[in-house]
C-alpha cells in the first residue's frame, strides 16, 4: 500500500506539458467574463441582488449581506476584469484569488440563485488559485521572466481533470434512478414542449424519443469522461461533447453550462504545437516547475474525498431526495426534476385565537424567489423564520407560523407538500431530517 | 477503427435499450395511432397522429376567437357607454341616467373577459391597471374634477380613473344629483376624459393584435416570451389577482380576518359577486379555448400530453374545479361588501377552493406544458 501510494506520488510528481493548463486558464477566463457581463446585460444584477429585500443564506454564511446598488456592480465589475486578467495571465495569483473570493461571495448571498455550474464555477476558481496557470503565454510571464515555466507537475492537470469526470459522473449517477429510467422523467414533458422546433420537433411527440435521450444522457454523463481521458477516442469523445451540450443549450434553458463544459473539456487534449510554441519561447533554463510538497497531496486526498462524499450525502437521510431536496445540492443533479409548488403561509397567535392572518408573499420576495421557495423545504423555512421574527415586530408575542403548500414532482399530480399542523416557528434550521415537518414522498 | 468501435457501441447501447423498451408489451392509450388492445402494459411506444392536436391552431385560436374579440367587446361596450353619456349630458332625465349606468354595468362585465392577456401592448401600457384599479381614490377624483387639465395618464392617477372612477361617479350616493345638478359641467368633463381615456388605451391593444393575430400561432415554443408561455404565465396572474383583490382582500385574509368590504371591486354599483362570477367565466372559458366556435384550448393540449391528476385527467380536475368555484359564487348574492360578514363561512370555502385551483393551474398545468412560472427569465438547471 505504501508502495503504490509511493507510485501514485511519483506519478503525479512527472513533469508533463503545461500547453493544457495554460488553455484552460483562458477558456475559463474568456467564459466567465463574457458570463458576467451577460448576466449584467440580462438585468439580473439588480433583479436578482438589488431588488430583493430578502435573502436565502446558506446554514452557517448568515452574515453574507448584499453590498447595495452600487456595491454589487462594483463586485461584478470586479468579476468581469479578474476573470479577463486570467485570461491574460496578468497579476494570475491576484486576480484568481479576487475572483474565487467575489464570486463566491455573490454566490453565498442567495441560494434562491444555486445553479450546479456555479457550484463548479467557485471549486474551479478556488483550484486555480494554486494553479500554476500564469506560468508561459501571460502578462505575468512577460513582465517577470522568472515565472516562466514550459512544464508542471501532473499534479494540477490531474485535479482539474479529477473535477470534470467527477462533475459528468456524480450527474451520471444522479440519473440512474426509476423516474429517470423507467418513465423517462422529466424529459418526457420538457421534450414536448419543444415540438416547435425544426427538424428534431417533429419527433418529440414520441414517447420513445424522450426515453433514448434519457438512456443516452446518463449513459454519456457516467462513460463520457473515460472517453475524454483516454488519447485514441479523445476526439470523438470532445465532438459528442460539443453535440451533447449543444443540445442540451438549444433544448434547455441551461444558460452558460453548454459553454463552459465545451470550452474546459479542451484541457484533456495535449497541445503539441501550443507547447512546442512556449518551449521556444521560454529560453529560461528552468523548465521544470518545483515538486509537490506533501501539504499539496493531504490537500488532494481530502479534496477527492470531499468531493466523493458530497454528491452522496442524501444517502444519510431516509427520505426521497428529489421531495425534501436533503442534500440535493453541491451534487450535480442536472435538470433532474420537473418540480413545482405553491406556498402560503399562515400567521396564528398563540395569545389570540381569534388572528389568523394570511401572508403576501410578494410583499418580502420577488417573484424567483417565491417560485424557487415553494419546492424547496429549507427555504421554506427560513422563510417562516423570518415571518416569525417579523410579526413579533409587528406586536404579536408569540406567532405560530403555518405552511399550506403543495407541489407537484414531475407532472405527477400537486400533494401536499409540507405538513400543515406543524409550527414552523419551533422547527430548528440545521442538517437534521426533515420527517418532521416535510410530509413523506407521496408518489 | 477505434473511432467507429467507440461510436458503434455507444449507438449500440443506445440502441439496445430503446428495444427492450418496446419489446415486451405494447401501446395502450386508445388515443394513439397505433394502440395494441394486446398491450396490457404501456411502454410508452404510443404514436400521436400530428393533426390530433396541432399546437399552432390552439394558438391561431386563442388570438382570432378568444384575445382579439374579447378586447373588441370591451371596446364596442365602451363606445356604447359613450353614446349613453352623450345622450344624457344632452338631455339629463332619469332613464336616460338609467340607460348610462347599464351600459357601466355591461362594460364592466365585458372587462373581466379581456383582463387575463397582459402581454405584449397590454403589458407594455399596464392595461389592467389602468382600466380597473381599485378601490378608487375618491378625495383624489374629487380633486382632479375641480382641476381643469388633469394628466389622466399620470401613473398617479390609476387610481382616478378607469372602470373604478366611474363606479364611484355613477353610483354614489349623490350620483344622480351631482350629475342633474347646476354645475356639472366639470364632472361631465372628467366622466368623458376617463371614458376616453379608457377607449385610447383599448384602441392601442387592439390595433396591436391586429398585426400579431396572424403570427401568433406560429411561435410554439415554450421559451419565456413565447405565446403560449406568455398566455399560462399570465392566466396565473390574473387569477392569482382574482383569488387575492376580489375575494381574499374583502374577506380580511391579509387584515387578520377583519373584513374590508371598502375594498370589493364595483363597490358603488354592489356588483362584485356577479363580475366574480363573471370572471371565472371567462378563465374557464380561455382554458377551454371557448370562443365563437369551440375550439382547441389548453385543456386539449393537457389531454394531448397525457396529463393527469389522481387518477383522471389534469383538464377534467381543473373544469371540475372551476365548476365548483362558480355554482358556489352564483349561490351567493350581491353586494359582497355585506356577505363579507353574514356569508362568512361560504366565501371561506369558496377561497379555500379558488386556493386549490391556483395550485393546479400554477403547479400542475405548467409543469405539463414545459412552462415556467416566472415573470423574470433567468437560467436553470
Amino acid at each position: 500500500m505504501i508502495f503504490r501510494l509511493k507510485s501514485i506520488k511519483n506519478t503525479l510528481q512527472q513533469q508533463v506539458a503545461i500547453a493544457p493548463l495554460i488553455v484552460f486558464r483562458i477558456a475559463f477566463g474568456l467564459l466567465l467574463s463574457f458570463s458576467v457581463v451577460r448576466f449584467y446585460y440580462y438585468g439580473w444584477i439588480t433583479e436578482m441582488y438589488v431588488k430583493p429585500t430578502y435573502y436565502f443564506t446558506y446554514l452557517g454564511f448568515d452574515w453574507v449581506k448584499p453590498f447595495g446598488e452600487l456595491g454589487m456592480y462594483a463586485i461584478f465589475l470586479l468579476l468581469a476584469i479578474s476573470a479577463l486578467c486570467i485570461a491574460l495571465g496578468a497579476f494570475y495569483r491576484l486576480n484568481t484569488l479576487l475572483f474565487f473570493f467575489s464570486f463566491t461571495y455573490v454566490e453565498l448571498i442567495d441560494k434562491t440563485n444555486y445553479l450546479n455550474h456555479y457550484y463548479f464555477v467557485t471549486v474551479v476558481a478556488f483550484l486555480l488559485i494554486f494553479m500554476p496557470a500564469h506560468r508561459a503565454f501571460s502578462i505575468d510571464a512577460y513582465l517577470f521572466p522568472s515565472v516562466k515555466r514550459s512544464r508542471i507537475p501532473l499534479f494540477y492537470i490531474f485535479l482539474i481533470k479529477f473535477q470534470i469526470c467527477v462533475l459528468y459522473f456524480f450527474a451520471g449517477l444522479a440519473k440512474l434512478n426509476y423516474e429517470w429510467l423507467a418513465n423517462a422523467q422529466p424529459l418526457a414533458l420538457w421534450l414536448r414542449a419543444k415540438a416547435g422546433l425544426p427538424i428534431l420537433g417533429g419527433l418529440f411527440d414520441y414517447k420513445q424519443t424522450a426515453y433514448l435521450f434519457s438512456w443516452f444522457g446518463a449513459a454519456f454523463d457516467l462513460f463520457i469522461w473515460i472517453f475524454l481521458l483516454k488519447n485514441k477516442t479523445r476526439k470523438v469523445a470532445y465532438f459528442s461533447v460539443i453535440v451533447f451540450h449543444l443540445a442540451t443549450w438549444v433544448l434547455f434553458p441551461i444558460g452558460m453550462f453548454p459553454f463552459f463544459m465545451i470550452g474546459l473539456n479542451l484541457v484533456f487534449f495535449s497541445f503539441n504545437k501550443f507547447q512546442l510554441l512556449i518551449e521556444k519561447k521560454s529560453f529560461n533554463s528552468v523548465n521544470n516547475s518545483p515538486q509537490i510538497g506533501r501539504g499539496s497531496f493531504l490537500f488532494l486526498a481530502i479534496f477527492v474525498l470531499v468531493q466523493v462524499i458530497i454528491p452522496l450525502r442524501h444517502l444519510a437521510y431516509s427520505s426521497n431526495v428529489y421531495w425534501s431536496e436533503e442534500g440535493y445540492r453541491f451534487s450535480w443533479r442536472v435538470m433532474l426534476m420537473e418540480k413545482a409548488g405553491y406556498i402560503t403561509f399562515i400567521i396564528k397567535d398563540e395569545n389570540n385565537l381569534n388572528y389568523q392572518q394570511e401572508v403576501n408573499n410578494s410583499n418580502y420576495l420577488t417573484p424567483n424567489q417565491i417560485k424557487m421557495m415553494a419546492t424547496q423545504p429549507d427555504m421554506i423555512l427560513q422563510f417562516a423564520h423570518f415571518l416569525k421574527d417579523e410579526y413579533k415586530a409587528y406586536g404579536i408575542k408569540n406567532p405560530k407560523i403555518y405552511a399550506q403548500s403543495f407541489a407537484t414532482l414531475n407532472g405527477k399530480g400537486s400533494k401536499p407538500f409540507i405538513k400543515a399542523n406543524v409550527d414552523l416557528a419551533t422547527i430548528s434550521r440545521d442538517l437534521k431530517n426533515r420527517n418532521s415537518w416535510v410530509l413523506p414522498y407521496p408518489y | 477503427m477505434m473511432k467507429n468501435n467507440v461510436i458503434l457501441s455507444l449507438t449500440a447501447v443506445a440502441v439496445f435499450f430503446v428495444f427492450i423498451g418496446c419489446k415486451k408489451e405494447g401501446c395502450t392509450d386508445e388515443t394513439a395511432t397505433n394502440y395494441n388492445k394486446k398491450a396490457k402494459e404501456d411502454d410508452g411506444s404510443c404514436l400521436y397522429d400530428s393533426g390530433a392536436f396541432d399546437r399552432s391552431v390552439m394558438l391561431k385560436n386563442y388570438a382570432d376567437d378568444i384575445i382579439l374579440p374579447a378586447y373588441k367587446q370591451f371596446q364596442l361596450s365602451n363606445e356604447n357607454l359613450i353614446s349613453a353619456f352623450e345622450l344624457f349630458k344632452n338631455e339629463s332625465t332619469a332613464s336616460n341616467f338609467n340607460e348610462v349606468q347599464l351600459a357601466f354595468e355591461e362594460t364592466y362585465l365585458v372587462w373581466q373577459d379581456a383582463s387575463a392577456f397582459e402581454f405584449y401592448k397590454a403589458d407594455e401600457i399596464q392595461l389592467r391597471s389602468n382600466i380597473n384599479t381599485f378601490p378608487s381614490d375618491t378625495a383624489k377624483i374629487e380633486d382632479n374634477i375641480q382641476q381643469f387639465g388633469t394628466d389622466l395618464t399620470s401613473p398617479t392617477n390609476l387610481d382616478a380613473k378607469g372602470l373604478p372612477a366611474l363606479d364611484y361617479l355613477l353610483y354614489n350616493n349623490l350620483a344622480y344629483e351631482n350629475l342633474t345638478g347646476i354645475d356639472v359641467g366639470l364632472i361631465f368633463n372628467y366622466v368623458d376624459l376617463i371614458l376616453d381615456d379608457m377607449s385610447q388605451n383599448m384602441s392601442l391593444v387592439i390595433a396591436d393584435w391586429e398585426t400579431r393575430s396572424s403570427t401568433f400561432g406560429d411561435n410554439i415554443d415554450n421559451s419565456a416570451d413565447s405565446p403560449i408561455s406568455l398566455l399560462v404565465n399570465q392566466l396565473n396572474l390574473d387569477f392569482e389577482l382574482f383569488k387575492n383583490a376580489r375575494i381574499g382582500i374583502p374577506l380580511g385574509k391579509r387584515t387578520a380576518n377583519i373584513q374590508r368590504p371598502d375594498q370589493v371591486e364595483a363597490k358603488y354599483s354592489m356588483q362584485s359577486i356577479k363580475l366574480a362570477v363573471e370572471h371565472v367565466k371567462a378563465i374557464k372559458n380561455i382554458f377551454n379555448g371557448v370562443g365563437g366556435n369551440e375550439a382547441q384550448g389548453l385543456d386539449d393540449y393537457l389531454n394531448f400530453l397525457d396529463a393527469k391528476y389522481d387518477n383522471g385527467l389534469l383538464s377534467d380536475a381543473i373544469n371540475n374545479q372551476f365548476d365548483v368555484i362558480i355554482d358556489d359564487l352564483s349561490a351567493l348574492n350581491d353586494p359582497l361588501s355585506e356577505r363579507v360578514y353574514d356569508s362568512v363561512d361560504a366565501l371561506n370555502q369558496i377561497y379555500n377552493n379558488i386556493q386549490k385551483q391556483v395550485v393546479l393551474l400554477k403547479t400542475d398545468m405548467p409543469s405539463n406544458l414545459g412552462v415556467l412560472i416566472t415573470y423574470q427569465d433567468n437560467d436553470g438547471d
